[in-house]
């Protein structure tokens, strides 16, 4: 994995496993990978790994069991929560730079239908 | 936390000249830190010291340990392999460090050499750069120590090479053990530093966690550290 | 803490080949010039038992100077100074290995005058039964054939003790000096420390001698056994006054060789 040197590495590993558990790489349930496998798969070192799981454990994204490892939470408001979360993060980039181009909060709106227009029309093709 | 390494008042004096002074540094167990710093700014010299091979003035504790005997139990330096003869074969130089280190892992070196493809039948003298490094990288690790130094293990090797040695250094070092790297590319090492260490002007002038220097300088590791040398000093 | 057994075991390595490369080398030479021989036609059952005994001395020679090269090399190498032993012991490790060689070298050397008599067994012989050796003499023939063998061992020690004198010490002092006149200082702390080292054996020789003559005057009779046993006394303390000054150096002061 790539990472953005410039913002924190343990961030980016929550924003990996953010998306492969909303991607469903990783499903509900499931076993995340050892945290010295996660580390030899993304190139960071354990600590980061620890880090970044700790806070997701805090967060209650991930679920840890004694001994057993951890688990990808299987409460669905949660990952509900979290997939609004990130959504909000998403769009919130968008409508900070539309708003810079100075698009009122009607035209973003106006120009984000025509674009997801155009897109499934581009798809139907 | 326990201390891995504890520098105290350390100053460096060879040949009337001074190249280190007032160095104070401690690691904790379990981190990975890089130790940054032009070519020539004391890096090797620091980790040279730590081992006992270089002679300075103050204190240097290794797992709380103080005289340089003690403290080379519990280290382990990338040596450059140069009592060994160029017509030494790689097997004789694994069955050396095995016979000297009690710590020494063959189990551990076998594995290490399978995942960097380290051919034990080859003469010293036949090996490339990258795998004499490879090789220098794996019998260092296959030791079981508290303290683990790395001094420039990536100079002049391919960036395949290179990722390997970064990924057999996530693989195989030991959970509580502390592991200070040498390297004057910072970009390609940044995302596995806990910490940085910065040699600059015969001293340590940074010490600082990475994770923190990225969150509150917003920087990446690379040019922070080159906002250190203002007015950009040349670097190789 | 690395074992004595390990550590003899690591520094004997490279010397022990090398004496092993000798050997080879040298039963080579005696072959071919054996071969030489008879292709000029002058081949007797003495050849082979000759030619060992004039090629002897090389290897002996050689052999001491090329384990003083390789004694002096573990000081300075970090394949060996990074090994976890007290340097006293890493010291007395080094010279004793040193010794070993030697002796083995020596050893061999006699198996090789043995079985190349073998070769001319009768002619010496019956040259052995020519000779009229006065039976009383035997028991201290041996005596002093005994004190030689420990002479030249110890002999050896000495030798190898005061080249790792001048090295260590050099070493150390060369720490201290300034970069830009090393070139020249190094020579003139050369010549210094190898000045004082003769200087101080030359005392002790001198020492030696007046203490073996005031032997000989009070004996009546000249005692050359006891005289060999006061040298080799004197080389052992030589060997172990050394021994602590460059002890003192390699904790204190010598510096292996940078990457």
């Amino acid at each position: 994995m790539k990472f953005d040197d410039k913002i924190p590495i343990y961030y980016q590993i929550k924003q990996h496993l953010y998306h492969e558990i909303l991607a469903g790489t990783l499903k509900p349930g499931d076993k995340l990978p050892a945290v010295r496998q996660l580390a030899i798969d993304l190139t960071v070192n354990v600590n980061t790994i620890q880090r970044a799981l700790s806070e997701m454990i805090t967060e209650k994204t991930i679920v840890s069991q004694r001994g057993k490892g951890n688990f990808v939470t299987d409460d669905t408001a949660r990952l509900a929560e979290l997939k609004e979360q990130l959504v909000m993060e998403q769009l919130a980039l968008v409508y900070e730079q539309l708003h810079a181009l100075n698009l009122s909060d009607a035209e973003i709106l106006a120009s984000l239908k025509r674009y997801i227009e155009r897109k499934g029309a581009a798809q139907h093709d | 936390m326990t201390d891995i390494l504890k520098i105290e008042n350390l100053t460096y004096k060879r040949n009337q000249r001074l190249l280190l002074q007032d160095v104070n540094l401690t690691l904790t167990a379990g981190k990975i830190v890089g130790l940054l710093g032009e070519n020539g700014a004391g890096k090797t010299t620091l980790m040279r010291l730590i081992t006992g091979s270089a002679q300075g003035h103050g204190t240097i504790m290794v797992s709380g340990t103080q005289t340089p005997t003690e403290r080379k139990s519990h280290l382990s330096f990338s040596e450059q392999l140069r009592g060994f003869n160029r017509n030494t074969k790689v097997a004789q130089v694994v069955a050396f460090y095995h016979t000297v280190y009690p710590d020494f892992d063959p189990q551990r070196f076998h594995e290490l050499a399978g995942f960097l493809q380290i051919d034990v039948n080859l003469r010293l003298g036949a090996l490339s750069k990258g795998m004499r490094e490879k090789l220098i990288i794996a019998l260092t690790l296959a030791r079981q120590v508290d303290l683990y130094l790395l001094d420039e293990p990536f100079s002049g090797i391919d960036s395949m090479s290179r990722k390997k040695i970064i990924s057999s250094i996530i693989q195989w070092m030991p959970e509580e053990a502390t592991l200070l790297i040498s390297d004057h590319y910072v970009t390609e090492i940044a995302p596995i530093l806990d910490e940085i260490v910065v040699v600059k002007d015969q001293t340590i002038a940074v010490h600082r966690a990475a994770d923190e220097i990225r969150s509150e300088s917003g920087m990446d590791i690379e040019d922070y550290y080159e906002s250190l040398y203002e007015g950009g000093v040349n670097r190789d | 803490m690395t074992s004595f057994g390990a550590v003899f075991k690591a520094v004997n390595r490279l010397k022990f080949r090398q004496m092993n490369l000798l050997i080879v080398l040298e039963l080579l030479a005696i072959v071919v010039t054996t071969i030489w021989t008879a292709i000029r036609g002058e081949y007797s059952n003495m050849t082979v038992f000759t030619t060992a005994m004039g090629w002897s001395t090389v290897p002996a020679f050689v052999g001491v100077i090329l384990i003083a090269i390789r004694h002096e090399k573990v000081y300075t190498a970090d394949s060996y100074r990074l090994i976890p032993v007290e340097e006293t012991k890493f010291y007395t490790i080094n010279l004793l290995s040193s010794l070993a060689n030697i002796v083995y070298l020596a050893v061999v050397q006699l198996g090789i005058y043995i079985i190349s008599m073998l070769f001319g067994w009768q002619e010496l012989a019956s040259m052995a039964k020519d000779m009229t050796t006065p039976t009383h003499i035997e028991s201290g023939w041996l005596l002093m054939g005994l004190s030689i063998i420990v002479l030249v061992l110890v002999l050896n020690m000495v030798f190898w003790s005061t080249i790792s004198f001048v090295h260590l010490v050099t070493s150390s002092a060369s720490t201290f000096l300034p970069k830009f006149r090393q070139g020249v200082l190094n020579i003139i702390v050369y010549a210094i420390v190898v000045f004082l080292t003769l200087r101080v054996s030359g005392l002790i020789g001198n020492g030696v001698s007046w203490i073996s003559q005031t032997m000989f005057n009070n004996g009546g009779s000249f005692d050359w056994v006891g005289q060999l046993w006061i040298t080799i006394f004197v080389m052992i303390v030589v060997i172990l006054i050394e021994g602590a000054i460059n002890v003192l150096c390699l904790k204190r002061w010598v510096e292996t060789d940078a990457n």
